[in-house]
């Protein structure tokens, strides 16, 4: 013996057989909203595939059980897991070829739970191995790089092309950009207009304690609404000011359209900027601002040069979160005949149509950790730490 | 009772709420007036009661499961058997708090299915998440001197757990309840296309049919209900946080 | 009485052994410090005996019997733990925190009251006024003295204490000390102290452990251990003023001259005074001797330089 075993490695190995032996691989289906028929992974990817998928967990366990040196083992099952993840992707194409029929033209063939599980599970084990301290650096960013990038090949090349949900794609290709595009753009004019006003009333909190708790408070209540209890809530007053009021008509407000999701969104976004204002310019600490005061800055200067700078990452991590909640809400945007990937979900679910549902949410869910992945970049980048390692020279 | 100050003002708004909601003339009269040429004012299939029942069910049974699972999970991995799970179990939650709950729901409804049942355990899934990540801060956040005395002076693990960790911990944990719960009656009015009914129905279908006082009555139900269960929850916090030294709430909760 | 027998201890991940085949007594109603620098094992050592650690080897008895034959939680409720930083319980009042032992115990509610009002007034503190308090309204010396009430609540015969006061100001320290040594000649617990601070040790022990580590370096009383430090590391550890240090250990009543040295002098100290109050006036009144006198006032000697410079270098036992 020369370790303790590994639990998650043990666990994920447990769960993952059982994920393969037990759960549907895959759903078959005659054409897009007929019930389906599942299939286990024997079914679905024959002898070989089968295997292919309980070697790799065998050989998970094989590296977790304590007898392989801790530092090559975390990489080993962290390559391992990305197998099974790839693996699992690449069989579902299999899976597609060995249904088709020739009788049935329409059929379509989707990810059963026991494939998006094992997806799961697989993952779990890339992110502990991530976190494990023998992972060196070019391990750790391979780990995180080469999932997604396997993932993006597959789809480039076109060998998913067969599933069920680029079936649907192919179906919406033309209406699928326009809609991404509708939900980037009413995410981001909202947190633009959010940002503007939310950094505004952070700073007033901030100043005028007097204000603050009323400033929170009606910052809270509009997080606290439903999203669609606002559109609801906005619908009639915003068709009166567009029958109404000349200047709105001409821009097109109504209780339908752009409007009522653009002021919801931005109403939603408001709570996590003010917090974070208030909280980053609170948390300076009162040696700057006494060194500031002492060198004779006003109080004005004061905010703008010691206080903003120092609370600009914590402003940032608010906007960060509120970027990556209005992304998933700007969904609404189909309930008032704006369009966005909502048009894909919630119509997918009225028409009980599975695949046009996945395709919207998991683009949802893409877009989603892409932002956020993207601000978390951008934040450390702006982090104080970054700074001043680049500025080490100067005192 | 001094504990229970903070609850008292959100137990009347809720009573407030519920009457207001069951007194459907009233509606009828208030939205009629409002939207004069109208002639669909309420909601046909259901009662403005019947609407907050259902979605009620809705939030009550999924934030249970929520709950239940999220404290279980996050007191296990906290737990020396369990500490090997901690940072995977951390780390997928918060990436599970990236998706947008609604991405979560329309998932895995058709995984499930469609109604009620699926419905329920959907939202369940995604409201797990703030109540396991503020359970693993809370329970973590339990300063090392206060454990040791808790053990030094012969308290069993479960003991302590029970008198010392978890009513230690109780604020963070009920701002992650907090959270779930107000995130969950939102995304139950999305329930009502998978046929769950609830506030969404009649807010979708006034805007379908446009029908603004049809939406409205949704809206304001679904809006009420959400204020009214925040405030309840945001006193049991400040009642659990009596005693230490209070923090601004609102600056410690997130999102 | 506890007797710490052959104990090791090493932790996964270091080299060198926490405790290295330690014996350590500590006999019925005496205290003992551990003390020594920075990971010397001392609060191992410590936590041994209540089994928040487990010794590798070795053996600990309490009154003659072996503690692994009790329950952790058991052997726990019947001694006293106080530790630096006190670890308070912040959502309960001091008197809940006070009375958490004995309510393990199974106490009825009015004898737990009785009990904890009677501790709040042993350790200096007002039941009324500070029972209802919660911890954070605490100042760092009352919270000490209630974690000190906290230990003592089941009356437990044996008493660990971790530093503490540890991080309180020297004032309220002293204070402390002071209290300390005064709840302990009433009480008389066998105490295991640990600390590593040389003039809370002399003030304190009735025996001086030092360790380095995980060693017993020397075993003995706190003025041997500043009269003959067993080697050099002992020696830097107690500090070049060791020999002031010893001063305010011995009684001037070990350093008589004769009364008439004193003749002409008006200056008198009470034979319970330390020689280092005695010397401190010497210093004060630059005369040679100062007189001393017994509880009814009447002079039955003198302490000098002399004698105490005779009382020094007469070897100790």
């Amino acid at each position: 013996m020369s370790g303790r075993p590994h639990v998650i490695g043990l666990t994920a190995a447990v769960l993952g057989t059982v994920s393969v032996m037990l759960l549907p691989f895959a759903t078959f289906r005659a054409s897009r909203i007929q019930t389906g028929s599942v299939l286990s992974t024997f079914e679905a990817v024959g002898p070989w595939g089968l295997a292919a998928l309980l070697g790799v967990w065998l050989a998970v366990a094989s590296v977790s059980t304590g007898r392989t040196p801790p530092a090559s083992a975390a990489v080993l099952r962290g390559a391992l897991a990305t197998v099974a993840l790839l693996g699992t992707v690449a069989l579902s194409a299999y899976a597609v070829e060995r249904a088709a029929e020739p009788a049935l033209p329409f059929a379509r063939v989707s990810l059963g739970i026991g494939a998006w599980s094992t997806i799961g599970i697989a993952y779990a084990v890339i992110l502990s191995s991530r976190r494990e301290t023998d992972v060196g650096r070019w391990a750790r960013l391979a780990l995180s790089a080469v999932p997604p990038l396997g993932v993006a090949v597959m789809l480039w090349t076109g060998m998913l092309d067969g599933l069920a949900i680029m079936l649907e794609y192919a179906n919406q290709a033309d209406r699928f950009w326009v809609e991404v595009i509708a939900q980037l753009t009413f995410a981001g004019i909202a947190v633009g207009v959010a940002l503007v006003l939310g950094v505004t009333l952070g700073v007033l909190a901030f100043r005028r304690p007097r204000l603050r708790g009323p400033v929170f408070a009606v910052a809270n209540v509009f997080q606290t609404i439903p999203g669609l209890a606002m559109v609801g809530l906005l619908f009639a007053p915003l068709s009166w000011l567009g029958s109404n009021v000349p200047v709105f008509e001409r821009m097109g407000v109504g209780g339908l359209g752009w409007a009522p999701v653009i002021v919801a969104l931005t109403l939603y976004a408001l709570l996590a900027i003010v917090r974070n204002t208030y909280a980053g310019l609170a948390s300076v600490p009162p040696e700057a601002v006494d060194a500031g005061i002492g060198m004779g800055m006003t109080e004005w200067q004061v905010l703008r040069r010691v206080r903003f700078p120092l609370a600009m990452p914590v402003i940032f991590g608010g906007a960060r979160t509120a970027a990556v909640q209005t992304l998933g809400n700007a969904t609404l945007g189909a309930f008032v005949a704006a369009g966005t990937l909502g048009l894909f979900v919630f119509g997918g679910l009225s028409q009980q149509a599975p695949d046009l549902i996945l395709l919207g949410s998991v683009t949802l869910v893409v877009l989603a950790l892409g932002l956020d992945g993207v601000l978390a970049a951008a934040q450390v980048l702006i982090s104080p730490r970054h700074r001043r390692g680049r500025e080490g020279a100067t005192p | 009772m001094r504990a229970f100050r903070h609850i008292t003002g959100p137990f009347l708004a809720l009573g407030v709420y519920l009457a207001l909601a069951s007194a459907t003339p009233l509606w009828r009269a208030a939205l009629g007036a409002l939207f004069p040429d109208e002639t669909r004012i309420l909601y046909p299939d259901v009662t403005p009661l019947g609407l907050v029942g259902q979605h009620l069910e809705l939030v009550a049974l999924s934030s249970a499961i929520s709950i239940v699972a999220g404290l279980a999970l996050g007191i296990f991995v906290t737990r020396p058997a369990g500490a090997d799970f901690r940072d995977t179990v951390t780390d997928l939650s918060n990436i599970g708090q990236t998706f947008p709950p609604v991405a979560v729901f329309t998932l895995a409804v058709p995984l499930l299915g469609f109604g009620v049942q699926p419905t329920v355990v959907a939202l369940a899934l995604y409201g797990v998440l703030p109540i396991l990540r503020n359970t693993i801060t809370g329970l973590a956040g339990v300063p090392a001197t206060v454990l040791e005395s808790a053990t030094g002076m012969g308290m069993r693990p479960a003991e302590r757990l029970t008198r010392v960790e978890l009513p230690l911990a109780a604020p963070v944990i009920v701002a992650g309840i907090r959270i779930s719960v107000i995130v969950n009656v939102a995304t139950a009015t999305i329930g009502a296309i998978a046929g769950a009914g609830g506030f969404g129905a009649p807010i979708i279908n006034g805007l379908v049919n446009l029908a603004p006082a049809v939406t409205l009555e949704g809206a304001l139900l679904a809006a009420g209900l959400a204020l009214v269960l925040d405030a309840l929850l945001g006193g049991i916090e400040r009642t659990f946080a009596r005693g230490r030294q209070s923090e601004d709430a609102s600056l410690t909760r997130s999102r | 009485m506890i007797a710490i027998r052959d104990v090791s201890k090493s932790y996964a991940g270091s080299e060198r052994a926490a405790v290295d085949d330690l014996s350590i007594e500590v006999p019925a109603g005496k205290v003992v410090v551990l003390i020594g620098p920075s990971g010397c094992g001392k609060s191992t050592t410590m936590r041994m005996v209540n089994r928040l650690v487990e010794p590798d080897s070795g053996t600990i008895l309490i009154d003659g019997r072996d503690i692994r034959e009790l329950r952790p939680e058991r052997l726990r409720r019947h001694i006293g733990y106080a530790i630096q930083g006190v670890g308070l319980f912040p959502h309960w009042t001091v008197a809940q925190n006070v009375g958490v032992v004995p309510g393990l115990l199974d106490w009825d509610r009015e004898r737990i009251a009785a009990r904890v009002e009677e501790l709040l007034v042993l350790v200096g503190l007002d039941p009324v006024e500070y029972g209802r308090k919660y911890p954070h309204e605490l100042s760092g010396g009352e919270a000490q003295r209630v974690g000190v009430a906290r230990a003592l609540a089941a009356d437990p015969p044996i008493l660990l204490m971790d530093e503490p006061f540890g991080a309180v100001d020297p004032l309220t320290r002293d204070r402390l000390h002071a209290e300390f040594r005064r709840i302990q000649d009433t009480l008389r617990k066998t105490v295991l102290f640990v600390t590593h601070d040389m003039d809370e040790a002399v003030k304190l022990g009735d025996r001086i452990v030092v360790m380095r580590d995980g060693r017993l370096v020397q075993h003995d009383t706190p003025e041997r251990v500043l009269a003959y430090p067993a080697d050099g590391f002992v020696a830097s550890f107690v500090g070049s003023e060791r020999a002031l240090k010893r001063l305010s250990l011995a009684p001037v009543t070990e350093a008589l001259g004769p009364a008439s040295a004193a003749d002409g002098c008006d200056c008198s100290v009470a034979a319970s005074a330390s020689l280092r109050e005695a010397l401190a006036r010497i210093l004060e009144l630059g005369a040679p001797a100062v007189g001393v006198h017994d509880d009814h006032g009447a002079r039955i000697g003198s302490v000098s330089l002399e004698t105490i410079v005779e009382r020094f270098r007469r070897p100790l036992t």
